[in-house]
This record gives C-alpha cells, structure tokens and sequence, in this order.
C-alpha cells in the first residue's frame, strides 16, 4: 500500500510532465527549478565534449515532478569530478519510507569510469540513450548512468529506505523526465 | 586538470570524514534514546506512545541523514580516475577503499542503518503492547460490576448482571 502511494505521485508526474514537454517545449532544459515553463535553451556541442556542461542538474526536475513526488526542494552537493543535485524525500510520521534523489553531471568522465564494482550492473535504455543501470546493494542505491558524450555522462540514483527495488522503480520512473528537460540536440 | 580533480577528491574525502563524524553524534544520540527505551519500559519493552513516537521520529530523522550519507558514498565510488602518476593512483585507490573495504564507510552506514531500523521498529511494537495492555486492563475493569464482583462467576449459568454481560458482547463483537 504504501509502495503503491509512493509510486503513484511520480506516474502521474511523468504523464503530466511528459505530455507537457511534448505539447509545449519538447527537448528544452529547464532553466529555473522554480517553474515549470519558460525552459532556456543552453548551449550544446556534438562530437566528444558533454552536451550537459552548462546545465546545472538542479534545473533537470521540473517543480511540477517535485511538488507531485512530494520531493523538497533541491539541494546542490559535492561529486568529485561532476556537478551534484539531491532532493529529499522525508520519511512519513508512521513508517520508513523515504528516499533522496540525486543527479550528478560529469563533463569530463564517460561511461567507461562508471564504478560498478559493489553491485550488479545491466543495460537500461530510455530514448536514444543506451545506458546502465547499476545496483549497490550496501547503500540501498540504484543507480542510472546515461551517456551525453563520449567522455560525459549523467547519472541518476535514488537511495530509498523501503530497498533497492523500489529505488530501481522510482529512478526508472524518474529518468524519462529528466531526459525531456536536456537541451535541445542533446 | 590533475590538480583540480585531485582538490575536489580531497574536498570529498573531508566531507565524507565529516559525514562520518555526524554518524558518531548519531550513534550517541542513539544511546541517549536507548537510554529513554530503558526507562521508560521498566520491566517490560512497553512504552507511552506519544514517546514512542517522538522516538521513532528520531530514528526517521537519522535515516534521513543516512540516505544523504549513502550518495556521498556513491559519488566517492564514482569519483573519475585522477590519472596514471602514482600519487593520483594511490590517493584514488586510498579514497575508493575507505568508502567501500569491509572497514570502511559503506559497511559502517549500512550497519547503522540496519540498527536505526531495528529501533524505530521496537518502538513502534512497544507503542502497540502498552496499547494492548491498556485495552486489556480496560477490558478487565469493565468485566467486574459496581460492586466489584465479576460479572459470570466461575459454575454460574446465570450472569449476575445481564446488562454488565450485553456491554461485554458489544465490545468483544
């Protein structure tokens, strides 16, 4: 019961964040956290370089995705060699159920430096991204690795207290909207 | 490129002594709740639940900070490569292995994590026994009548007060 009131939130973000994405500003970054419209385009370079550089990972969850996932708001965080964002999910008054999402931005490390030795690792793919998703056992972690240049990539990881499949669901749930906000030709 | 990276290495290795100091307050702040558990259960693990829950919330506010902890480990299991120079190996290699050896962080935070949980279920569970003892001292004080002999004496066939005996079937029903 209460995997299913956590999970229902976020489907419903993802339809309504989806459909407004598509309807509106498809492939646009969204350049404030704060609102759901106006998306600023930043700047995207092909080739080797991350089509990520100038995007700040706080941007990359709509306030809509947060406000309906009853997320608080974002908190940017250290990560050796990438930019950080978390949003915290607070347990309830009665059971623990929490979880925190985090993305991390890294412009100059690739797919081949995604560490996967504590846990299991499998391909995941939303769009035209042909990621990873890995699972650390010992921090409740599950972890989504998307590639965005050949030496860039972005990872996505919700740490949940209610184990590591539910925290599976909810970044598989996640990863989708988050990619509709990259830049456009991302 | 080595030096900024190797900085930032080094800013999350701090914070992550940090994080680890943050679980020793946490480990004393246990200990203090433990001590109120002990208190307050006397013979029994039972406790009031309006403790028991300030208690369990106490618990919920630590695994919080534990999930947080949990995405420092992570993104120090995930820090880029410094480079080929033996100093950046051995500083990557010596980062990588405080975080995730038997002895290191990841294996200190789930274990800490493992023991919140376990509390803030104890808590809960005493909150339900003092619940249930209370239901059964009330259920007990409503079987005996007014003038404090029970309501079926043991051989009897006939309730002594066949109102005190329909109260009793309105709430067991």
């Amino acid at each position: 019961m209460t995997y299913r009131m956590l999970a229902l939130p976020l489907i419903a973000a993802a339809a309504i964040g989806l459909s407004a994405c598509s309807s509106q500003n498809p492939g646009n970054a969204v350049g404030d956290s704060s609102t759901t419209s106006a998306p600023t385009t930043t700047s995207s370079s092909a080739g080797g370089a991350s089509t990520l550089a100038s995007v700040d990972p706080c941007s990359l969850v709509t306030q809509d995705v947060i406000s309906k996932s009853g997320l608080q708001a974002p908190t940017p965080a250290n990560a050796s060699g990438g930019r950080a964002c978390r949003w915290n999910h607070p347990d309830d008054g009665a059971t623990v159920d929490g979880y925190q999402v985090q993305i991390v931005i890294y412009d100059t490390a690739g797919m081949d430096q995604l560490n996967t030795s504590g846990g299991t690792v499998a391909d995941y793919s939303t769009g035209k991204y042909q990621g990873k998703i890995y699972q650390e056992t010992a921090l409740n972690a599950c972890l989504i690795a998307l590639p965005t240049g050949s030496s860039s990539r972005i990872d996505l990881d919700v740490v949940s207290s209610l184990g590591i499949d539910q925290g599976c669901k909810l970044v598989k749930q996640l990863t989708p909207l988050v990619v509709a906000n990259f830049p456009a030709g991302t | 490129m080595l030096e900024p990276m190797a900085d930032a290495t080094f800013v999350e290795a701090r914070d992550a002594a940090a994080v680890s100091q943050g679980t020793g307050n946490q480990a004393a702040k246990m200990d203090g709740s433990a001590g109120n558990l002990v208190k307050a259960a006397g013979g029994g693990f039972k406790l009031d639940p309006h403790a028991a829950a300030s208690l369990a919330a106490a618990c919920q506010a630590a695994m919080d900070e534990i999930r947080t902890m949990s995405n420092d480990l992570l993104n120090i299991q995930n820090a880029p490569k410094l480079g080929s120079l033996n100093g950046a190996q051995t500083v990557s290699t010596y980062t990588k292995n405080v975080a995730t050896d038997p002895q290191g962080m990841v294996q200190a935070v789930q274990s800490l994590n493992a023991t919140l949980q376990q509390m803030h279920d104890a808590y809960i569970q005493a909150s339900k026994n003092y619940q249930e003892t209370n239901e059964q001292v009330a259920d007990i004080l409503k079987k005996i009548d007014p003038n404090g002999s029970p309501s079926t004496p043991a051989g009897s066939t006939t309730p002594a007060n066949p109102s005190s005996t329909a109260a009793n079937q309105n709430i067991s029903a």
